[in-house]
């Protein structure tokens, strides 16, 4: 008997993403972002899906305004100096999605304690702040050992996961060379794991340096090559966010905002409908434009 | 020329936060601001060499670079190339006791230096501005030694009588004890920094009190930013202005492209 390989499509990585799944995104703000995965099933329409994500950016963001999402988790939605006040899609006023406001040390709680089968996790991360009258899944509780009292933060499910990293081979053996972020708790607490990566490597080459394997099959259900899969985000060690193409998506949502929603609708047919496949998405790119994104400031 | 023009009031500013740093503390850069990230360079290039900086989890030393390429790219993953180390996201959280120093942003900073990044309006489930979300404020702030408050605008929309939501939790509703009652283990906000003016807490009450104003900025003018009547001492402090040195290096190797120079938005 062999090793099972875990190498699929992004279209069947895309199909394994049910209608009202908790779908967790891997990556930080804009960097390492899972964005061929997310384009995929933006393009199915995935609907009424629960978000779960460390700090997000634009993938959120287009998420929101296509209408796919029934309950956003993020402690953070933006572009840092690109788009500092906040989210650029503003459909907040009149939205038809509920929030769970919280914070990252609130989200590392609940994650962690799924991952560890545990009810909740105490933290005193958001004693005295709005967020526990805002997110009615904290509780209060009582120090057992007679301190102050803490807030409980109940596990956070996740149906599926879906990571950016560098490379992988094709049992499922990630490593992403570089900062992780929250990605291996993610994995760690989501029942299914799907990683994008820019190259499918052999397993020599990964068991060459076995200490940089981040993830190890053992929290990965399947792999997907997508090299400039982050695209338009960051991608660490192969290239740089592409600030202008941010800062286009910024204007056409904001032009959203502002009741024009012409704009958004142009961008969607361009960038999500039209393109047959991730390699199409490129081209319409340019590989002229997705090479001048490597490394170097 | 760089160095003959006078000191702008971010410089002055990013002067006063290098100044607060200690060689030995471990601070978080965690957010996109160019002058906490110009403070905290510049500190770096002079008197805290070992100053130990993580930025987007990676801990970097700037000490003996030449220059740093874009301040308004600070939390970007081209850092690698000066750090000694990375660790995850959740080990971090996990270790934000021993953050020295950390910096929190709000839409809305109140008179108790607690800070909103939710939102802006009376009705949280129709709010009139949606902001950003906590990021890690919440329990960074709740739990790292100490912290300052930057914002770039100063005016009665972002300093406010009390804020609508509170994300990170200052000194509540005033009083030294507020946060040891509730068993926050950090100690505070400390400075609240405009390019206006220098803030800091009435030891008794936590009520924000005026310590410097910056360059450009009258009293008149100040009073009229703030949306809230601030404590003003008797004897007001001039903030000391940057030396030759320091305004050599921010231009020369930690601003290269002008943020804290010419642009009002940053």
């Amino acid at each position: 008997m062999s090793r099972q390989q875990l190498l699929i499509s992004l279209p069947e990585a895309a199909a394994m993403v049910k209608d009202g799944d908790k779908v967790g995104i891997g990556g930080f703000v804009t960097t390492n972002k899972p964005m061929a995965l997310l384009r995929e099933i933006m393009r199915l329409r995935r609907r009424d899906l629960t978000i779960i994500a460390p700090p997000s950016s634009m993938e959120v963001d287009m998420l929101l305004g296509l209408g796919l999402v029934e309950k956003l988790i993020t402690p953070y939605l933006g572009a840092e100096a690109i788009a500092p006040l906040g989210p650029f899609h503003s459909g907040w006023a009149g939205k038809r999605f509920a929030v769970q406001e919280t914070d990252l040390g609130t989200l590392v709680a609940g994650l962690r304690a799924h991952a560890m089968a545990l009810p909740f996790i105490p933290t005193r991360g958001v004693v005295g702040t709005s967020i526990p009258s805002l997110n009615p899944t904290l509780r209060y509780v009582e120090d057992p050992f007679g301190g102050p009292p803490l807030f409980a933060v109940p596990p956070l499910e996740m149906d599926v996961v879906l990571l950016h990293a560098s490379q992988a081979d094709c049992y499922g053996n990630v490593q992403h060379l570089g900062a992780t972020f929250v990605d291996q708790l993610l994995a760690q607490a989501g029942k299914k794991v799907i990683v994008q990566v820019e190259r499918i490597v052999s397993s020599e080459e990964i068991r060459r340096h076995s200490e940089n394997t981040s993830l190890t099959c053992e929290f990965v259900d399947a792999v997907v090559l997508a090299p400039y899969g982050a695209h338009p985000m960051a991608s660490q060690n192969h290239y740089r966010v592409d600030a202008e193409f941010l800062k286009e998506y910024v204007r056409v949502a904001k032009a959203c905002v502002k009741g024009q929603p012409g704009l958004f609708e142009d961008f969607v047919t361009k960038y999500l409908d039209n393109p047959g496949g991730h390699t199409d998405y490129l081209s319409i790119v340019g590989l002229d434009r997705l090479f001048s994104l490597g490394e170097g400031v | 020329m760089l160095v003959k023009m006078q000191a702008t009031a971010k410089e002055t500013a990013a002067v006063f936060i290098a100044r607060q740093i200690n060689n030995e503390d471990y601070i978080s850069l965690g957010t996109n601001l160019p002058v906490t990230a110009a403070g905290v360079l510049l500190a770096q290039m002079t008197h805290a060499p070992d100053a130990k900086i993580n930025v987007l989890s990676y801990f970097v030393n700037l000490a003996d670079i030449d220059s740093f390429p874009d301040l308004g790219q600070v939390a970007n993953p081209s850092v690698a190339r000066w750090a000694d180390g990375v660790m995850s996201v959740e080990q971090l959280i996990y270790g934000i006791r021993r953050m020295d120093l950390c910096f929190a942003g709000g839409l809305q900073i109140d008179r108790y230096g607690n800070t909103n990044l939710i939102g802006i309006g009376d009705d949280y489930n129709n709010l009139k501005f949606r902001g950003p979300g906590s990021v890690g404020t919440s329990t960074v702030m709740a739990n790292c030694k100490k912290f300052f408050i930057y914002s770039n605008d100063h005016s009665p929309r972002t300093l406010v009588p009390s804020c609508d939501f509170i994300s990170a939790y200052g000194w509540g509703s005033g009083g030294a004890d507020s946060r040891s009652k509730l068993g926050l283990p950090g100690s505070g906000p400390k400075y609240v920094i405009t390019p206006k003016a220098i803030m800091d807490f009435d030891e008794d009450s936590k009520h924000m009190r005026l310590k410097h104003l910056l360059p450009g900025t009258t009293m008149t003018d100040l009073i009229q930013s703030t949306g809230f009547q601030l404590i003003v001492p008797e004897q007001l402090e001039e903030c000391e202005p940057p030396s030759d040195n320091e305004l050599e290096i921010l231009r020369l190797r930690v601003d290269l492209k002008g943020y804290l120079r010419n642009s009002p938005e940053n």
